[in-house]
């Protein structure tokens, strides 16, 4: 007789973590948004255009390092739209310096909610003549953060924090938080996530309607129910002959 | 809707005594092996995550293969130092892996197949007022359940003491150590974690 003695219960950790800009803002299509310079970039104040692409192609591939997330986030060059412009291009998140209102500001960016893309202001009067680019970069990486929906969080360990850390300028590897957040802004929603590609479809036909019961539960008990139907058949032919 | 649910597992439950396969739970530990950042900039030392887990072995065709699917939950207990938001984090995993029994030992045993990983995200929502700039300004706690399937490759290894402990209840006792590889067909986001811990089939 077999006993069954195991029965576990799933008991939630309240954990504490990211908070969102805004929670109706997401990126158009996260498997293939294009981070771009501005038509204007930096030149004017002394930045290279290759500085800016070091900076955004290290901030892609961090916020791309969140292996359960369907973000993919892609370098794309040079846009045509400009910060001033009144709409950002569709799915881009368009990278360029600018005026802002004070000196204590490095960056700030700005939704496109209807277009699901992002514009990010690096502050002219800050980053100009010999200025420090791993702060350059560890800002441009902050707010493509905010472009991607985060909002700034209270773990010193993350690139969103405000709070006193003794990382400087620019973070080594992303943290749980930031993993989090990724995670709850841009899910694997296919359920072969990360193995075979996401499936981009989902993200044009809104958020599919999962049962956990019926999808995990029944599925796994379908195939165990599956297996014993063919150990059966295999002992009844072997019996026959 | 629940009563069909309820009779399909309970007819897999039977028809799995039936044909003998053998019931095992998991109860051990689960690592993830990525690189992620402390408040100093250093690699975080990453805690273990208690795990439990409940499967089947089933032998096929009389060799020394089987399939041995497992449901499991990983109780998180890594969590963000980030006073402002609040939500809950659980993983509930899926295997779907495949037996070989090796020829060093009737006792030692391969597994290899695919899994997946389902983490679950809540929060109940709510703004909360965060320092922005000069000033400060109000942000939003996640308020939604979301789901995000990884699905992995895994590798393991099973050895079993061939303890007959029939009077209390079991018939073996193991002990279990799996690799999930996620991300296995990208060389830039590949990343790795693991489960060690005890087997005990009834």
């Amino acid at each position: 007789m077999k006993i069954l003695l195991l029965g576990f219960v799933l008991i939630p950790l309240t954990s504490n973590g990211f908070v969102l800009l805004n929670p109706k803002y997401e990126l158009n299509d996260p498997t293939s948004a294009k981070v771009k310079i501005s038509s204007e970039g930096c030149t004017a104040n002394g930045v290279s255009d290759g500085d800016i692409v070091e900076g955004i192609k290290w901030a892609i591939e961090f916020w791309n390092d969140v292996p359960e997330s369907r973000l993919k986030l892609k370098y794309g060059g040079r846009s045509s739209a400009s910060l001033s412009d009144s709409r950002v291009p569709k799915n881009e998140i368009i990278v360029g310096c600018g005026t802002l209102p004070s000196l204590q500001i490095l960056g700030a960016t700005q939704h496109d909610r209807d277009n699901g893309a992002a514009r990010v202001t690096m502050n002219a009067a800050v980053y100009t003549g010999s200025y420090n680019k791993n702060s350059f970069i560890g800002t441009m990486t902050h707010e493509i953060g905010h472009g991607l929906g985060l909002y700034h969080s209270n773990d010193p360990a993350s690139v969103m924090t405000y709070a006193d850390h003794d990382w400087v300028d620019r973070p080594k590897y992303i943290s749980q938080d930031d993993i989090d957040g990724i995670v709850y802004l841009y899910p694997n929603k296919s359920q072969m996530g990360g193995l075979l590609g996401s499936c981009s479809s989902f993200a044009s036909e809104g958020t599919p309607k999962f049962n956990f019961f019926q999808d995990i539960i029944l599925g796994f008990f379908s195939i165990l129910a599956m297996t014993v139907i063919l150990r059966l058949g295999i002992r009844k032919m072997k019996d026959h002959f | 809707m629940m009563l069909r649910h309820l009779f399909l597992i309970y007819m897999s439950l039977l028809y799995a005594s039936y044909v003998g396969a053998k019931s095992h739970s998991f109860i051990g530990v689960h690592k993830a092996l990525k690189d992620t950042q402390n408040s100093k900039g250093k690699v975080e030392d990453k805690p273990f995550s208690p795990t439990i887990g409940f499967g089947y072995n089933f032998n096929l065709f009389n060799s020394g293969y089987g399939f041995s699917p497992q449901i499991g939950y990983i109780h998180t207990t890594q969590t963000a130092d980030d006073s402002f938001g609040k939500q809950k984090i659980h993983t509930i995993y899926l295997h779907w892996d495949f037996i070989s029994v090796s020829s060093l030992s009737s006792n030692l045993a391969y597994r290899f197949g695919i899994g997946n990983f389902i983490k679950r995200t809540s929060g109940k929502g709510g703004t909360v007022e965060i320092p922005n700039g000069s000033g400060t300004d109000q942000a939003r706690r996640p308020s939604k359940t979301i789901s995000s399937y990884s699905s992995t490759f895994d590798f393991g290894l099973d050895y079993n003491f061939d303890l007959q402990l029939f009077d209390w209840g079991i018939s073996d006792i193991g002990l279990r150590a799996e690799l999930f590889i996620f991300r296995p067909l990208s060389s830039e986001n590949r990343n790795y974690a693991f489960n060690i811990g005890t087997i005990i089939y009834f």
